[in-house]
């Protein structure tokens, strides 16, 4: 339980959110970033742009492998995490610090109590 | 381009050939498009929604391979796992047809390989060559994946030679099936959703220069 943060939610698909003071952090966990191995390419939306949640927000490339980035809440993209274009091995060394993605202002914050919290998603992990 | 990706958003597990009315080329979903300077009689160039790098088409028999990520058909959910299943499963195929062929990967890391253009000069350890009698490498297949709602896209081209006399694509299809023990299903149709959908692919996106040149300009 030690490596899944307590104060994160996360979807099935391994993306995590972090509930800050005006807005939700978004980032992959830990087990999606060494799954994929090697990244080489990250596509994130603009500041400005809509996110829904479960819906794509944005892609990343490993071994050749294209995998959609799917957003765990709904709302406005604030902030992009820049930094990631030039140092893309950040998702993969600091997944759920440095290698954040994109900061949301959500439109509907009762849909971050339906993701998964550390407990279930470990469970997922595990089965 | 457009119906490997109606049939990923469908529900099937699908092994199918995919044939060209002209030469054509498909670039990678991240590659630049100033780099795609091509000359010839070639059709496109497509930008593909799976990685790599631009494949010369035509010649070659390209092939998809549509399935549910874990699976009995892909177990494993990892990109490299994945790869090395479906490159080995057309290694296994070829080595079938050819009793004696040595396939193997290639040796320099998929970091180093990016900007490399064509997808027949990069050799990574997931792409499939063949070693031949005077000890030199040379790349056969080349792949390209993508992931999206728990299912895997996974685009392959295998070069024809003619050190390399196949018996035929169908011959191959089959051993690539057979190799991969959970057989998909092998179409040469899709369904009626699926060209509806493939349809409305080729007008919004494969069939736009905003799609086809887009990103990293």
């Amino acid at each position: 339980m030690a490596d899944i943060p307590s104060d994160r939610r996360f979807l099935s698909s391994h993306e995590w959110a972090q509930k800050q003071e005006d807005c939700i952090v978004v980032g992959i966990s830990a087990f999606a970033a060494d799954e994929l191995g090697e990244l080489v390419y990250i596509d994130l939306p603009k500041i400005g742009a809509k996110v829904r949640a479960g819906e794509p927000f944005g892609e990343i490339e490993s071994v050749k492998a294209v995998s959609e980035l799917n957003s765990p809440i709904s709302g406005e993209v604030v902030e992009v995490n820049s930094d990631l274009e030039s140092g893309l091995e950040a998702v993969g060394e600091s997944p759920y610090d440095e290698g954040w993605m994109i900061k949301i202002e959500p439109s509907d914050e009762s849909e971050y109590n339906e993701l998964l919290d550390n407990r279930a998603y470990q469970a997922q992990l595990e089965a | 381009m457009a119906r490997d990706e109606a049939i990923l958003d469908g529900g099937r597990a699908v092994l199918r050939r995919a044939l060209w009315r002209c030469p054509s080329v498909t670039i990678g979903r991240f590659q630049a498009w100033r780099l795609v300077e091509f000359g010839g009689a070639w059709c496109g160039p497509v930008r593909r929604i799976t990685g790599g790098g631009a494949i010369f088409h035509g010649e070659d028999l390209t092939l998809a391979l549509v399935a549910p990520s874990p699976s009995p058909l892909l177990p494993d959910r990892a990109p490299e796992a994945i790869a090395t299943r479906v490159a080995d499963a057309i290694g296994e195929a070829l080595a079938a047809q050819l009793p004696g062929l040595r396939a193997r990967g290639g040796t320099f890391d998929e970091r180093s390989q990016v900007d490399v253009l064509d997808c027949f000069d990069r050799a990574t350890p997931t792409d499939l060559g063949v070693e031949w009698a005077d000890g030199s490498f040379e790349k056969i297949a080349g792949l390209a994946l993508h992931r999206r709602r728990g299912r895997i896209l996974v685009q392959a081209s295998v070069r024809r030679q003619d050190r390399l006399p196949l018996s035929g694509d169908r011959a191959l299809l089959d051993g690539i099936a057979r190799a991969l023990g959970a057989k998909p299903r092998m179409i040469e149709d899709l369904a009626d959703d699926e060209e509806e959908r493939s349809w409305q692919l080729m007008q919004s996106r494969y069939g736009s220069a905003r799609w086809n040149r887009r990103v990293r300009e």
